[in-house]
């Protein structure tokens, strides 16, 4: 992969790698550090063996490495919100919506990566089964079942919290 | 339809393509499967939860004062973590040697493969000085591409 291609990629994909990050994390700085991680092992992937198609590399990596940060970030958090000497004041839908998005954090993080990334393709890429086929370079309706095992996975992992 | 028809409509059904005629006729099919249609309608929520968290505006230009002062100690890391490579780095090639190329110097015509540990260890110290410098907003992105372009 020429210089070129790379950085191409690297302008095309950046939102993208933030707002997969986003998505699993919340936080803008978080969102910033593994992107800024991701973008790293891309430039390494590229001088090694430069993926056939970016999105679905840099997809498949932010999403890893998004579930790497919150695991090795949760211990952190907790002595952080238990810490007397620095109060957090937060409203209860923050809460709530903090919540939510750990259990579904932890329930994707229980998928295979395929499922991951096929899930993320479809629910917030908006990509259609055959796009997501061709990204991944697997028949569609291998696609397909993924997505349902994903969603199966989620609703079991969520309605144990979240109710059914 | 049967119970095995319906299911390999699902995926479709929940993915939004299905379309037309046979839309309508799954969506018949499952009222008259009350038990199916249940479980249709869990994983619908489920989907519905998934989609709650709203993607956030792309790469955010955060300009609170709160967003600013939780940015410093990020800023001190990444100078810390500056300094140390560059002293490691003048250690270890010792204090007569060149400073590293930058990475990049390439013309578009050349390709990355060559790149070398150390070009990988110099873009990853401009790369935390961008970021060192522009810690809280889309500058990262901006800076990364005009340290690539400035180098060529």
């Amino acid at each position: 992969m020429q210089t070129a291609e790379r950085d191409a990629a690297f302008e095309a994909y950046r939102n993208e790698v933030y707002t997969w990050a986003s998505r699993l994390l919340g936080r803008h700085h978080d969102a910033l550090d593994v992107a800024q991680d991701v973008f790293l092992r891309w430039v390494d992937q590229c001088a090694s063996a430069p993926p056939r198609n970016p999105r679905a590399w840099l997809r498949r990596v932010t999403i890893h490495r998004a579930i790497d940060f919150r695991r090795s970030n949760a211990r952190r958090r907790t002595r952080e919100t238990r810490s007397p000497a620095s109060p957090v004041h937060v409203d209860e839908s923050t809460v709530a919506r903090d919540e939510l998005r750990n259990a579904i954090a932890d329930a994707v993080e229980a998928l295979s990566e395929m499922q991951q990334s096929v899930l993320f393709a479809k629910v917030y890429d908006g990509l259609t089964f055959g796009r997501i086929a061709a990204e991944l370079e697997i028949a569609v309706p291998t696609v397909k079942t993924h997505y349902l095992r994903a969603v199966c996975a989620l609703r079991d992992r969520l309605g144990e919290q979240w109710g059914p | 339809m049967t119970r095995d028809e319906l299911k390999a409509m699902l995926a479709d059904y929940l993915g939004d393509e299905l379309g037309g005629d046979r839309k309508v006729e799954f969506e018949a099919a499952l009222a008259r499967d009350p038990k199916f249609g249940a479980e249709v309608r869990g994983l619908q929520e489920t989907l519905e939860r998934l989609r709650t968290l709203d993607a956030p505006t792309p790469m955010p230009t955060a300009t609170s004062k709160s967003a600013r002062s939780s940015a410093v100690p990020k800023l001190l890391r990444y100078a810390a973590v500056l300094a140390l490579a560059f002293v490691g780095g003048y250690l270890a090639r010792g204090p007569a040697a060149e400073l590293p190329r930058p990475p990049l110097t390439g013309t578009s015509q050349e390709t990355v493969g060559a790149s070398s540990s150390e070009s990988a260890d110099a873009w990853r110290l401009r790369l935390a000085k961008a970021y060192a410098e522009h810690p809280s907003d889309s500058s990262l992105a901006r800076s990364l591409v005009a340290l690539v372009h400035s180098s060529e």
